[in-house]
């Protein structure tokens, strides 16, 4: 009897804890910065230690090989695969570094340091914070175009809403016939155009570019291409369902964009 | 009567899973889901370790999601500790050592915190714009089906681990 009331209290306590979680939203989000910010270090050196397993990875394979042919063609072979691995990453910075210097905006390159954990919303972690200049609602892309924007900053690490989160709205363009709409996240990491006038001519394999509304994301920017348009029932509008320009969950780095 | 478990062994799993879902995780999507593998690890302790530690589970791994993620602070919390309790009271009324069960039990009751969240989510957040079956088959079905899957790597791990393998005699 003791032992029941006992855990009905316990039950008690944690669900109100909870609900008092979400109710002090404020509060609560100043602490998750916080400790978010606190986790940046392992976050980081997690990071490293998969590059160190992605690097060492194909050495063990090599090594097998080399034990079963031994041969000097093998040596030679992992060699080269070794230097395949340091000459991608150069091109990947590379790339990052001319575009960079293309885009007309000041941009900072930031490092992606882990993913949200949740199935619910879509964001990245970024080890750069306010300490290196990031400000709330930055603009955040890639080399293939627009990624998010800044949602939360730490000291050291920030968080950047993904374009395929429900929460994110960016107003867009299609970029052939200039028709207008507002771009939203949808769950399967694509975004849906609402509010597209019926009778826009808008078709599958449209890009679509960003319309620079809001001032949050420059105009311009490819955000992705047009895969289905079609329209709800009751509604006034069409919608379009956008794949974007790349996969948002294999990033590695990405530009802030500095206005 | 359900076997004891030390606290410490399942913050250290917690965080070990956190680091995954953090890292790793998005690489081995499959039709753009990702396995959930906290909401596992609340599900696991829940059914094998009751009510009271599926609670305290959920609560913890709902709190470490809260905190990485850019969703509404305080709803993971709220919805896998409630899950963790629901898992651990219905518990009993399952043969949970067959592994079809198991995966039975892990792909609903993955379904109950999707859906549970999803109720939570759209009374806070009112996005109109994503319709229920939208999220239905573009993220709460596929992932849930993707956990479950998963299960059949883990549970046994873990049962192996906390000694829950059901003895030769019984089968």
């Amino acid at each position: 009897m003791r032992n029941q009331k006992k855990r009905i209290v316990k039950i008690l306590v944690v669900l109100s804890a909870a609900i008092l979680i979400i109710l002090s939203s404020s509060a609560a989000r100043l602490i998750r910065i916080n400790l978010a910010d606190t986790s940046t270090p392992l976050l980081k050196t997690v990071h490293s230690f998969l590059g160190f397993l992605e690097d060492i990875a194909p050495f063990a394979v090599l090594r097998e090989e080399n034990r079963i042919l031994r041969d000097r063609i093998d040596l030679l072979t992992r060699m080269a695969e070794e230097g395949q691995a340091i000459n991608d990453e150069n091109a990947r910075l590379r790339n990052l570094l001319d575009f960079r210097k293309m885009i007309p905006y000041a941009s900072m390159p930031a490092q992606v340091i882990g993913r949200d954990p949740s199935n619910w919303s879509n964001s990245l972690i970024i080890d750069k914070g306010a300490a290196n200049g990031v400000k709330q609602n930055m603009a955040v892309m890639s080399t293939r175009g627009i990624v998010g924007r800044i949602v939360e900053i730490g000291k050291y690490s920030s968080k950047v809403l993904l374009i395929t989160d429900p929460n994110l709205k960016v107003g867009v363009l299609i970029r052939r016939n200039r028709q207008g709409g507002v771009m939203v996240g949808r769950p399967g990491d694509r975004c849906k155009i609402i509010y597209i006038a019926l009778d826009s001519d808008a078709k599958p394999g449209d890009k679509v570019i960003t319309a620079g509304f809001g001032g949050v994301f420059p105009k311009g920017i490819l955000v992705g291409e047009i895969e289905k348009v079609g329209k709800e029932e009751g509604r006034l509008y069409k919608y379009a369902i956008v794949k974007p320009s790349q996969d948002l969950s294999k990033l590695e780095e990405v530009l802030c964009i500095i206005r | 009567m359900y076997h004891k478990v030390s606290r410490f062994s399942i913050y250290l799993l917690l965080s070990a899973s956190l680091i995954l879902q953090l890292t790793v995780i998005d690489y081995i999507k499959i039709f753009n889901a990702k396995p959930d593998i906290m909401l596992l690890l609340v599900i696991f302790f829940g059914l094998f370790f009751g009510g009271s530690v599926g609670l305290e589970t959920g609560f913890a791994a709902g709190l470490l999601k809260d905190i990485l993620s850019v969703d509404i602070f305080g709803i993971n919390t709220l919805t896998l500790a409630i899950t963790g309790l629901t898992v651990g009271i219905l518990s009993p009324k399952f043969f949970k050592e067959s592994r079809i069960t198991q995966m039975a039990l892990v792909f609903a009751f993955a379904l109950f915190f999707m859906l549970a969240h999803y109720i939570f989510n759209s009374f806070i957040s009112k996005i109109t714009y994503i319709s229920f079956s939208e999220y239905l088959f573009g993220l709460i079905i596929p992932a849930s089906l993707y956990t479950s899957f998963i299960s059949v790597t883990i549970f046994p791990i873990l049962m192996s681990r906390y000694h829950l393998e059901e003895k030769e005699e019984f089968l």
